[in-house]
C-alpha cells in the first residue's frame, strides 16, 4: 500500500514536469490523474488494496463517531433531568469476531466514548464484550444498533468485506 | 498586562456567566466527594474535579490571550489519568506495586505478622531443638528406669 | 473584524460547555448506582471541555492572535485517556462486589460468571 502512495506522488511530479505547470495546482491535478489511473489498473493486482479505501473508511468512521457523540450527549442530558424511575440500566453481552487486538480495543473505546453505553469487561477468549447501558429496555435492538454502526465500519477499515 | 476581553464586551459577559456555572459545578462535586458512601464514588468525583479545573483554566486563558495555559491543561489531564489507574489498581488488589498471591491475601493472620522477622524464626528453632533434646533425655531416663525395675 | 455573528457563535459554544459541565455534576448527585454515575460524569464533562477549547481557538483567531495547535493536542489527549480510565474503574468496582441497582433489567455478566469457579475472581475486598 505504501508503494501505491509513492507511485501516486511520483505520477503527480511527472505531470508537473511534463506539462510545465510549476505550481501547486499542477501537482494536485497530476495527483488526481494518477489516482484515477491507479484505480483503473488495480484490477490486475489482487494482493494489494487500493489505498484510498482505508482512508475513506477512516473518514467515515470519524464522522459517524462525531454524530453519535452529539446525539447521545443530548440524550444523557434529558436523562439527568427526568425522574429516576425512567431509567432502566442493565448489562448486555455482545459477540464479536476480530482478527487483531487493535480492532477490539478500538471498538471498546468507541463504545465507551458514546454516552449511554460503556464496556465493562471482556471475556477471556476475547470473543465477547459486556456492555453496561443506561437504556436497556430492548437489549437485542441495542446490540444490533451497535453492530450496524460501529462494527461494520471498523471491518471496512481493515478489509473484511473486500 | 492587557485584558483582551475589554475590546469584546459581549464575549466578556458570557465568559463571566460560564465561570459562575463551572464554579457551581465544582461545589456540587465537592459535596459529592464528602457524601460518597463507598470508595469508588469518591474516586470518580475526584477525577471529574480535575476535568472541571481544566475547564476553568481554559476560561482564564480567554483574558490573557496566551497559549501557556494549554500546557497546564495537558499536564492536569495526564496526571489525573495516571492517578485514576493507580486508584483502580488499589481497588482491585489492596496494594499498588507488589501483588500478593490470591490465597495468601486471605490467610495472613496476626501471629504470622508477629513472627515475620528471620531472627524470631531462628530463636524459635533453637527453642524447639532444646525441647526435643530435653524430651529425648527424659525418655531415655524413663527407659533406663524401667529396665532396672524389670531386672529387679 | 467586528463581526457580530462570529461573536455569537463563540458565545453559544461557551454556554453549551458550561451547561454540560453543570449537568454532569447534577447527574452525579441524582443517579442511584455507581455505573450510571460514571456514565453521567465522564462524558458530558469531556464534551463540555471540548466545546470550551473550540470556543477558545475561535476566539484566538477572531482577535487576530493567530491559530494555535495546542488546543488540538489537548482534545486528542482528552479523548484518548478518559474512556480507558473510566473503563478501569468500573471493571475494578464490579469485581470488588459493588452491586447493581435493584431495578436493573438484565445482568448477563453475572449469569456468565456463575460457570467460572470462584477461585478465579477472588480479590481482596477493602470495603469490609
Amino acid at each position: 500500500m505504501a508503494v501505491q502512495f509513492i507511485a501516486n506522488i511520483a505520477l503527480g511530479l511527472l505531470w508537473m514536469i511534463l506539462s510545465g505547470a510549476q505550481s501547486l495546482q499542477g501537482f494536485l491535478f497530476g495527483y488526481l490523474l494518477g489516482m484515477l489511473f491507479l484505480f483503473l489498473f488495480n484490477a490486475q493486482n489482487r494482493s494489494a488494496r487500493f489505498y484510498m479505501k482505508p482512508v475513506l473508511a477512516v473518514a467515515k468512521l470519524f464522522l459517524i463517531f462525531c454524530w453519535e457523540i452529539l446525539i447521545s450527549n443530548l440524550n444523557v442530558l434529558v436523562y439527568v433531568f427526568r425522574p429516576i424511575s425512567d431509567l432502566k440500566p442493565g448489562i448486555v453481552a455482545m459477540d464479536v469476531d476480530f482478527k487483531t487486538d487493535f480492532e477490539l480495543v478500538l471498538l471498546a473505546n468507541l463504545i465507551t466514548m458514546t454516552p449511554g453505553t460503556m464496556t465493562l469487561d471482556i471475556a477471556d477468549d476475547e470473543k465477547r464484550l459486556y456492555i453496561h447501558a443506561l437504556d436497556c429496555s430492548d437489549p437485542e435492538g441495542l446490540v444490533q444498533h451497535l453492530r450496524d454502526t460501529f462494527e461494520k465500519t471498523i471491518k471496512e477499515v481493515t478489509g473484511y468485506y473486500d | 498586562m492587557i485584558n483582551y476581553l475589554s475590546a469584546y464586551p459581549l464575549i466578556g459577559v458570557f465568559v463571566d456567566v460560564t465561570t459562575v456555572m463551572i464554579a457551581v459545578a465544582i461545589i456540587i462535586n465537592l459535596v459529592n466527594v464528602a457524601r460518597g458512601f463507598i470508595i469508588a464514588n469518591r474516586i470518580i468525583a475526584l477525577d471529574a474535579l480535575g476535568n472541571q479545573v481544566m475547564a476553568l483554566m481554559i476560561l482564564y486563558a480567554f483574558k490573557h490571550g496566551t497559549d501557556h495555559y494549554m500546557s497546564g491543561v495537558l499536564v492536569i489531564c495526564i496526571l489525573s489519568f495516571v492517578s485514576l489507574i493507580v486508584w483502580s489498581k488499589y481497588l482491585q488488589r489492596g496494594n499498588i506495586v507488589y501483588p500478593l498471591s490470591k490465597t495468601a491475601a486471605k490467610k495472613v493472620s496476626l501471629s504470622q505478622l508477629n513472627a515475620h522477622s528471620s531472627q524470631a524464626a531462628e530463636e524459635a528453632e533453637e527453642i524447639q531443638e532444646e525441647k526435643d533434646a530435653a524430651a529425648l533425655e527424659t525418655a531415655e531416663a524413663e527407659a533406663v528406669a524401667e529396665e532396672e525395675v524389670s531386672h529387679e | 473584524m467586528n463581526n457580530v455573528w462570529f461573536e455569537l457563535i463563540i458565545c453559544v459554544f461557551l454556554l453549551i460547555g458550561g451547561v454540560f459541565c453543570v449537568a454532569g455534576s447534577i447527574g452525579l448527585m441524582r443517579f442511584p448506582d455507581i455505573y450510571c454515575r460514571m456514565h453521567a460524569l465522564t462524558k458530558p464533562v469531556t464534551l463540555g471541555a471540548f466545546c470550551l477549547i473550540v470556543a477558545y481557538t475561535l476566539f484566538l483567531y477572531y482577535a487576530g492572535l493567530g491559530l494555535s495547535m495546542k488546543g488540538v493536542l489537548a482534545v486528542v489527549f482528552l479523548f484518548l485517556t478518559v474512556p480507558v480510565g473510566s473503563h478501569m474503574i468500573t471493571k475494578s468496582a464490579y469485581h470488588n462486589g459493588v452491586p447493581l441497582w435493584e431495578d436493573s433489567v438484565i445482568d448477563q455478566l453475572a449469569e456468565d460468571l456463575k460457570d467460572v469457579p470462584a477461585d478465579e475472581h477472588e480479590i481482596v475486598n477493602i470495603n469490609s
